[in-house]
Parts: C-alpha cells; sequence; structure tokens
C-alpha cells in the first residue's frame, strides 16, 4: 500500500461528523422488517430492520412515529442516516414510518384500535351531534381528491351561503399524518375563532396502506381532541378507520358526510311550506272551533231569550185576555148605565108629571087661600099701625085705620062704636 | 359570489327553530284566538325568512394558508 499523504485524516470525531454531514444530504426511505423493537423510559424507540440478508439500526423519538410497531411488521421507514459518535453506531433516524402489507397494517390497526377504545376514545357517550344549519364549515381534503370534488358537488346541490373552510392536506403518504394533525390544529385556534360550527375529515377509498394515516394514534387522536364536532368520512363504505370510529359521526364515504352536515334546501323547503300549512289549517281550525262556539252561543242566547220572552208573551197574551174583558166589562157597564139612565129618565118623567099634577092641585087650593083672592071676593082686611085688627073690642073711637082692598089701600078714621 | 346576507338578527337555525316551535304550540291546540293569530303572522314572517335564505344558492371557499412551516404542496 502506497500512502498518499494528500488525502487529508480526519480525528474520529471530525471523520464522524463528516460522514454525517454527508450522509445528512438527503433523507432515505428504507424497506424491511421490524425486529428487536424496544420502547425507552417512553420516549425513545430503538428496533432494528432487517431483510434477508442485511440488518440496520433505527431509532426514532416516540412522539415523532405515529404507527403501532410491532416485532415481524413489514415498514417503510423515512429518515436520515447517521453515525452515532458515541457507540460509533450506524442508524438511521426515524421521523416517519409507513407499514407495508396487509399483514403489518392489521395488526397495527388491530393493536391501536383495543388501545384507543381502552382509553374510551370511541365512546358512543362523548359524541356531539352536528349542528343542523350550519354557517360555517371546515373540510380537512386533498383539495385534488375525488373525494373532495364529490364532497363539494353534493354540498353545492344541497345547501347554500356556507363559508367553507377547506384545509388542504395530503391524505396518503409519510405527510398525511403531520398535515392532518397540524389542519386540527387550526381549526382548534383559528377555526373556533372564526366561528367554524362543524368539520368534515373526507378521503376516498383505499387499500389498508393508502388509508393508513386515518387509522394512525396521531389523527385519531387529533380527531378526538376536535372541539369543533367533526364528522369524518373516509374511504368505501366497508372501510372502517380509527378516525371514523373516533368521529362525532361517522359518514360511509365523503358524499355520505355531505349529506350529513348540510341540509337539504328541498327538504328544508319542503319543511317550512308544511309548517306553513299547518299553520293554516291550525288557524282555519281554530276560526272553526271558535265560530262553532259562537253559533253554539248564539243559540244558547237565542234559548235563553226565548225563554226569558216566552213568559213575558204569555204575561201578555193574558193582559190582552185581560183588556178583552175589561172592554166587555166596559161595556155592560155602559150598556146598563144607558138603561138605568133610560129608566131614570123615565122615572123621573112619571114624577114630575104627577108632581106637576100635585103642584096644580096645591096652587089651586093655595090660591083659594090667597088673601087677595079673598080680597077680591069683597073682604077688607084692617090694620092699625101696621097690626092687623080683627076684632071690634080691639078699637077704639078716633083710632085712624088702614084699610086694604083687592085693589088698594085706604085711611079711614073710627067714629062710632 | 357574495354570501347572500339573509339573516339581519336572525340566523336561520334560529328562524326555523322558532317556526317549528310555533307549528308545535299550534299542535297541542292551547292557543287562544288573540294568540293564534298573532302567532301564525309570526310564522308567516318566519317561514318568508327561511324561505329567503333558501333561495342563496353560493358556497364560498377559502383555502386557509398553514402557517407550520411545511414543505411543498
Amino acid at each position: 500500500m502506497i500512502e498518499n499523504t494528500e488525502v487529508p485524516v480526519f480525528s474520529v470525531s471530525e471523520f464522524v461528523e463528516y460522514v454525517n454531514i454527508a450522509l445528512g444530504q438527503r433523507r432515505v426511505s428504507v424497506e424491511g422488517e421490524i425486529s428487536g423493537y424496544r420502547l425507552n423510559q417512553n420516549k425513545w424507540i430503538f428496533f432494528d430492520l432487517k431483510d434477508e440478508n442485511s440488518i440496520i439500526g433505527c431509532f426514532a423519538a416516540a412522539w415523532n412515529l405515529h404507527a403501532a410497531l410491532e416485532d415481524g411488521m413489514q415498514v417503510v421507514v423515512h429518515g436520515v442516516p447517521r453515525v452515532y459518535g458515541k457507540s460509533g453506531k450506524f442508524s438511521i433516524t426515524v421521523d416517519a414510518v409507513e407499514l407495508r402489507g396487509e399483514g403489518a397494517l392489521r395488526r397495527a390497526y388491530g393493536i391501536t384500535k383495543k388501545k384507543l377504545d381502552q382509553e374510551g376514545l370511541f365512546d358512543p357517550a362523548r359524541k356531539r351531534g352536528l349542528p343542523r344549519f350550519p354557517e360555517k364549515i371546515g373540510v380537512i381534503a386533498s383539495r385534488e381528491s375525488a373525494a373532495y370534488t364529490d364532497f363539494m358537488r353534493i354540498v353545492n346541490a344541497r345547501w347554500g351561503g356556507l363559508e367553507i373552510s377547506l384545509f388542504h392536506v395530503q391524505v396518503q403518504g409519510h405527510r398525511a399524518i403531520r398535515d392532518i394533525v397540524s389542519a386540527f390544529e387550526w381549526f382548534n385556534t383559528d377555526g373556533i375563532q372564526q366561528g367554524i360550527q362543524s368539520l368534515a375529515l373526507i378521503r376516498g377509498g383505499g387499500s389498508l396502506e393508502d388509508l393508513q394515516a386515518f387509522n394512525s394514534e396521531s389523527v385519531a387522536r387529533a380527531v378526538f381532541g376536535s372541539k369543533i364536532p367533526i364528522i369524518c368520512g373516509v374511504g368505501h363504505e366497508r372501510d372502517e378507520s380509527l378516525a371514523d370510529y373516533t368521529a362525532d359521526v361517522r359518514a360511509a364515504t365523503p358524499t355520505h358526510a355531505a349529506t350529513l352536515m348540510v341540509p337539504d334546501r328541498e327538504e328544508v323547503g319542503g319543511v317550512v311550506s308544511d309548517s306553513l300549512s299547518s299553520l293554516s289549517r291550525s288557524l282555519e281550525y281554530a276560526l272553526e272551533w271558535y265560530g262553532g262556539r259562537i253559533h253554539t252561543s248564539t243559540l244558547s242566547i237565542h234559548a235563553s231569550v226565548r225563554d226569558t220572552v216566552a213568559p213575558i208573551g204569555a204575561l201578555m197574551h193574558r193582559f190582552d185576555v185581560a183588556g178583552g174583558q175589561v172592554h166587555a166589562t166596559i161595556a155592560t157597564l155602559r150598556h146598563t148605565c144607558a138603561q138605568n139612565a133610560l129608566r131614570l129618565a123615565d122615572y123621573l118623567a112619571s114624577h114630575v108629571s104627577s108632581a106637576r099634577q100635585s103642584l096644580a092641585f096645591m096652587d089651586r087650593t093655595l090660591g083659594h087661600m090667597n088673601p087677595l083672592t079673598v080680597l077680591a071676593r069683597g073682604y077688607t082686611i084692617v090694620k092699625r099701625n101696621g097690626a092687623l085688627i080683627t076684632r071690634k073690642a080691639h078699637l077704639k073711637k078716633g083710632d085712624e085705620l088702614a084699610l086694604t082692598f083687592a085693589d088698594g089701600s085706604a085711611l079711614t078714621e073710627v067714629k062710632h062704636l | 359570489m357574495t354570501l347572500a346576507k339573509t339573516k339581519k338578527d336572525q340566523s336561520f337555525q334560529e328562524a326555523f327553530d322558532e317556526l317549528e316551535k310555533i307549528v308545535k304550540k299550534f299542535e297541542e291546540g292551547k292557543l287562544d284566538l288573540d294568540e293564534s293569530i298573532s302567532l301564525y303572522e309570526r310564522g308567516l314572517e318566519l317561514a318568508a325568512v327561511c324561505k329567503k335564505r333558501l333561495a342563496a344558492v353560493e358556497n364560498r371557499v377559502q383555502e386557509i394558508k398553514k402557517k407550520f412551516g411545511d414543505l411543498d404542496d
């Protein structure tokens, strides 16, 4: 061997740093099977990645890995290769792990599901309802995905006037989990402030591998921690992601999520119209009912008036009858009076004529007794100083006497007795 | 493209809820005639508010700009 003095000589530390700078230029993705998995202090994860011929160590911070890992799982790790100075060990510092193969995915799914279930993340009791008529909604989806297009198509067909906040995320690949988790962080802070009332996490269907972000513990916890009620519509109907289980409302597909999230204007319009008809009917019914009552009341008043008036009528009738009787009585009395008057007149007439005869007789009798009549027959009335002298004995010589004849008086003197 | 702001004081939800309550009250049938008529008038108003809101067609989408220092998109 010939020494080449042109080649620089490093110290060990310098060399490790040199190698690390060279290795750190680019991220690597390596597929293999996990073995020797262990978790230190709940913080650091160590495992080996191997295939038929080779093995490489892997190191990760537990908070940075979102997949449930077990020995024997086929995975792709993403990270940066590095030599650790203290141990001289070469390993990959892993910042993301994707599960590969149905077996690994099923096992990870099973482990995570059991763990989260025990923690109560799927508890039906904590699930919230979505607002019936949201004005502002949030969507976590890939803007290029068919799922998002389908979702929006249905939303636009059903309802208008919405303010929709789209948080674009990768829905598969190693970035998916971080994107989705940061979307939830945004909605839990700014989204809440903006008054977003419900949230949809959507993705089209795919293989277990495609959907693994939605089966990750991190996304499930982000869904669980959402302050805004959330509906999850991932994959086709047969796919049940852990995000689905954790969400307040689970939709079978993205389009189904749209129908559960926003009302349908046709349907609501129908309800409004039905409400109006119901109100009109009820009012008509009420009016009819009150009308009926008024009618009944009127009848009742009629009846009551009739009951009151009838006795008065009877009384009037009786009064009329009585009046007739009074009339008849008066007529009878009048007739009787008239007859009595006639009889009285006859009676008076007959009495008057007999009285007249008596009178004539008495007149005649009186005529005989009248002194003047006697004088006419030759008798004379003698008075002295006005006093009647009927005897000679009352006279004395020289008395002046007044003599009254039928046709006048004369004065005389007694001369001889 | 602007959002049709049909609500002034009352959101669609509030108007719709109030309308439903009025219908329910009518169905319970414990109203006197005066109440019936004034509630009926209120129902008409609310239905008009709802229908106006139902006429809104456009939805507005805003995309959230991430500020978490993420890489490409």
